[in-house]
């Protein structure tokens, strides 16, 4: 923006802070260009930057009226659009703070944090527990809970195993109770 | 950007403008709360200060949302409007004037007095606006006589009358026929 363009919107902006309405248009086409490269400036992103510059319009234009004549238009202007830009950056910022995927996946129905915690808790005690049995028990439970069906070595008779997997399971329960005093 | 879009942005920031001075006009009619009291405090029909009143603050935040010579007219309208007004109320104060009707020509001739002073402190000031004085003139002189009716209602309606005459004759030719003095 030349010298003269400048004095042009400071005399524009000083009638419609006057209520000039015809000032209007004038304003509009001087303003919008240099709001725009500078909220370009300020805000990398396009799309960012787009949104700032015309929320910045809308607020210099909703507070014409409050213009002090006495004051540089075109400062008064830019000092708006900065503190939009930075507004917008704030809340930006903000967002990145906490992904989207993880409120959605909270909101879906995922575990909260707190319940995860809990879980880490008891499982590391199981395997405390677990630890303390005698290496039979630990591989006999360890088979039962496999993936794999009936879950049981082949070398011995699905009679034996169930037998095998009472008396380990009966050892863990007393050892989880001689630990934790519960069941 | 488009020129459709910036069509669009341009109509959105000329609301966002009105809205503006909508809210800037019913900011500033707070400062009319003082004088509503002093009005509502000193006229002995309750309904016409009530009807004054609030003509006053709708005409006010109008004049003050449409702006230029209508806006800066309701200052020294209030002003001039508060000499009939305080007239009134001093002589009442004094003793100079009886219950209503008792002392009519003394109460007349106190509103038409008085009307004439606030008609020159109007026509005085309407002087000063150049080519924006008959515009001046007309909403000064609308404020002035919603202020000062409630005091000269002491004298009845020719009262009110009187003071708007009193007025009207002043403040006409003063602002008509001094020469546009520029802003």
């Amino acid at each position: 923006m030349d010298a003269a363009q400048r004095r042009e919107l400071q005399r524009a902006m000083t009638r419609l802070a006057d209520g000039d309405r015809s000032a209007f248009h004038p304003v509009f086409i001087l303003a919008w260009p240099v709001v725009r490269a500078f909220a370009y400036s300020l805000l990398r992103e396009g799309g960012d930057a787009e949104d700032a510059a015309q929320q910045a319009l809308l607020r210099s234009f909703e507070r014409a009226s409050r213009f002090d004549q006495t004051r540089d238009a075109l400062a008064w202007l830019l000092g708006i659009t900065a503190y939009e830009c930075r507004t917008l950056r704030r809340r930006r910022g903000r967002q990145r703070e906490e992904p989207l995927s993880a409120i959605f996946d909270r909101e879906a129905g995922a575990p909260s944090p707190e319940a995860l915690l809990v879980k880490e808790d008891l499982q590391r005690a199981a395997r405390e527990v677990l630890a303390s049995l005698a290496p039979s028990d630990i591989e006999t439970i360890v088979a039962a809970l496999a993936d794999d069906p009936p879950g049981r070595p082949h070398v011995i008779t699905a009679a034996a195993f169930r037998k095998r997997l009472e008396r380990a399971r009966r050892r863990l329960r007393s050892a989880w109770g001689a630990k934790h005093g519960t069941c | 950007m488009e020129p459709v879009e910036s069509l669009a942005l341009e109509q959105r920031a000329r609301r966002a403008y009105e809205r503006g001075r909508l809210r800037r006009a019913f900011r500033l009619a707070a400062w009319l709360l003082p004088v509503l009291a002093v009005m509502v405090g000193s006229c002995r029909v309750l309904a016409l200060s009530g009807v004054s009143g609030s003509l006053l603050v709708l005409a006010a935040v109008g004049l003050w949302w449409r702006g230029e010579a209508y806006g800066r007219a309701v200052a020294p309208g209030v002003g001039a409007g508060l000499v009939p007004l305080g007239a009134t109320l001093s002589a009442a104060v004094l003793g100079h004037l009886g219950p209503a009707l008792t002392c009519w020509q003394g109460c007349l001739t106190v509103c038409v007095t008085a009307g004439g002073l606030a008609g020159l402190l109007v026509g005085h000031r309407a002087a000063q606006q150049g080519s924006d004085r008959r515009s001046f003139l007309v909403s000064a002189g609308v404020i002035a006589v919603l202020v000062g009716a409630p005091g000269c209602a002491f004298a009845g309606a020719a009262g009110i009358v009187g003071m708007l005459l009193g007025l009207a004759c002043v403040s006409t030719p003063l602002a008509l026929r001094s020469s546009p003095v520029p802003r």
